[in-house]
């Protein structure tokens, strides 16, 4: 085995070099010299506005899902549209297999998402970091890449221009609510930074022991 | 220096970089999932992901995704149908972003993971920045394809007013939905370090 790297060593995760890991800053990431890859461990990671902004999700997450995005009419006949309706019209004609991904995807990954850095964040200020941190930023790991709002909303936008010469249409509350859920689950990923809370995980276990 | 020639691995879980025995299992320190100087099989895994991908993408497409229904007509719609239906209804900047999504960024997925993969086992010199690029695109563009997914269970929970029109998704759907997934699994196992094992035909820089 080799000898136990330095605090501040860290290997790229895209190409193995062995950079030295700057002081984290406010302004920018550092970079790889070798491969370009943005180290995002590098940011400067603020508990405080982790929680502020997941917390402000979380909360707007609730219309969003509830209320109904798309208001519809055909000829005099009302419909609307909300994230669970669309993924249980799936389920309900048989396609439970692209309805469970719908659900995942759109649902249950960004909600867990934010979950997991409002819970780690709050961790971190109560300073009672421990191993369902540890849990949780594993959990994080995993769902972050099936969080899709984004693809969502553009979808959003193509179902609905195919719509217009069908039947008039409106894009009511739950459609602006989920737009401010997509800008706020993209800051908490941004202003979050998993490489300090598994440091202050790991620091927790040497005090312990 | 190489974090790999240290003894070092570094964890794609945690980002712990770590030292390691350089023959057995072993289980990262900070978060206790296996950790290797370079994932295990990656390479095989991959070609797994991505030729049953490959093999989805031919009923994903033939079938239709979507029967639409209403008073005068009634028709089932495949990916292509549905772009080439946006395009003549003169709504060609939807259809280029449906195009795209759907047929242009799974198969370019598909081709480029292939090249990835290829270049990786032939083991000659090449231009690694190039195939670097190429990696985080395709890792970048994946998620986009399952923009049609949520289009289909948009429209299928709208437009159900039974006799008058109505939108049920089919088969095709199901298919699409694989190879959606079976893609990111792919993009997945790959492992990009593979790419800068291998040699560079520019200029080699030492000092690093």
């Amino acid at each position: 085995m080799g000898k136990a790297p330095s605090a501040t060593t860290t290997a790229c995760q895209e190409c193995d070099l062995l950079i030295q890991r700057p002081a984290p800053t406010k302004s920018n990431e550092a970079r790889c010299p070798r491969c370009g890859h943005r180290d995002s461990a590098s940011r400067y990671y603020s508990a405080q506005s982790s929680i502020a902004v997941s917390l402000t999700a979380l909360i707007i997450a609730i219309p969003a899902h509830l209320y109904p995005q798309i208001a519809f009419t055909l000829l005099g006949r009302p419909a609307s549209y909300t994230l669970f309706e669309g993924a249980l019209t799936l389920f309900n004609s048989g396609f439970w297999w692209v309805g469970c991904m719908i659900l995942l995807c759109t649902v249950i990954a960004p909600l867990l998402v934010l979950m997991c850095i409002f819970l780690i964040s709050l961790s971190w200020i109560l300073r009672r970091v421990n191993e369902t941190t540890a849990r949780l930023l594993k959990l994080l790991h995993y769902t972050t890449n099936w969080a899709m709002l984004d693809v969502y909303l553009l979808s959003m936008i193509v179902s609905l221009v195919k719509l217009q010469d069908m039947g008039k249409f409106e894009l009511s509350t739950g459609f602006f609510c989920l737009i401010a859920l997509l800008v706020l689950t993209t800051a908490a990923t941004l202003l979050f930074n998993s490489e300090a809370c598994w440091d202050a995980v790991e620091r927790q276990r040497n005090a312990r022991h | 220096m190489l974090a790999i020639n240290a003894q070092l691995a570094h964890c794609r879980v945690c980002g712990k970089l770590a030292s390691r025995p350089s023959e057995g299992a072993y289980a990262c320190p900070r978060c206790h999932t296996p950790l290797h100087f370079r994932t295990p099989r990656a390479i095989s895994r991959s070609w797994a992901f991505t030729i049953s991908a490959a093999i989805g993408f031919v009923p994903a497409n033939l079938y239709p995704i979507m029967n639409v229904q209403s008073i005068d007509k009634s028709f089932t719609s495949t990916i292509m149908s549905g772009v080439i239906d946006l395009a003549q209804n003169d709504m060609l900047p939807i259809a280029i972003v449906v195009f795209v999504a759907s047929i242009a960024v799974p198969l370019f997925k598909l081709l480029g993971i292939a090249v990835l993969l290829i270049i990786v086992q032939r083991g000659k010199p090449i231009k690694r920045q190039q195939a670097m690029r190429m990696y985080r695109f395709i890792d970048f563009i994946g998620r986009w394809s399952m923009l049609d997914l949520f289009v289909i269970s948009i429209l299928a929970s709208l437009v159900s007013f039974g006799q008058l029109a109505s939108i049920e998704a089919n088969i095709g759907a199901t298919a699409f939905a694989a190879v959606v997934i079976l893609t990111l699994f792919a993009a997945e196992s790959f492992d990009p370090r593979l790419i800068w094992d291998l040699q560079d035909l520019e200029h080699e820089r030492t000092d690093l």
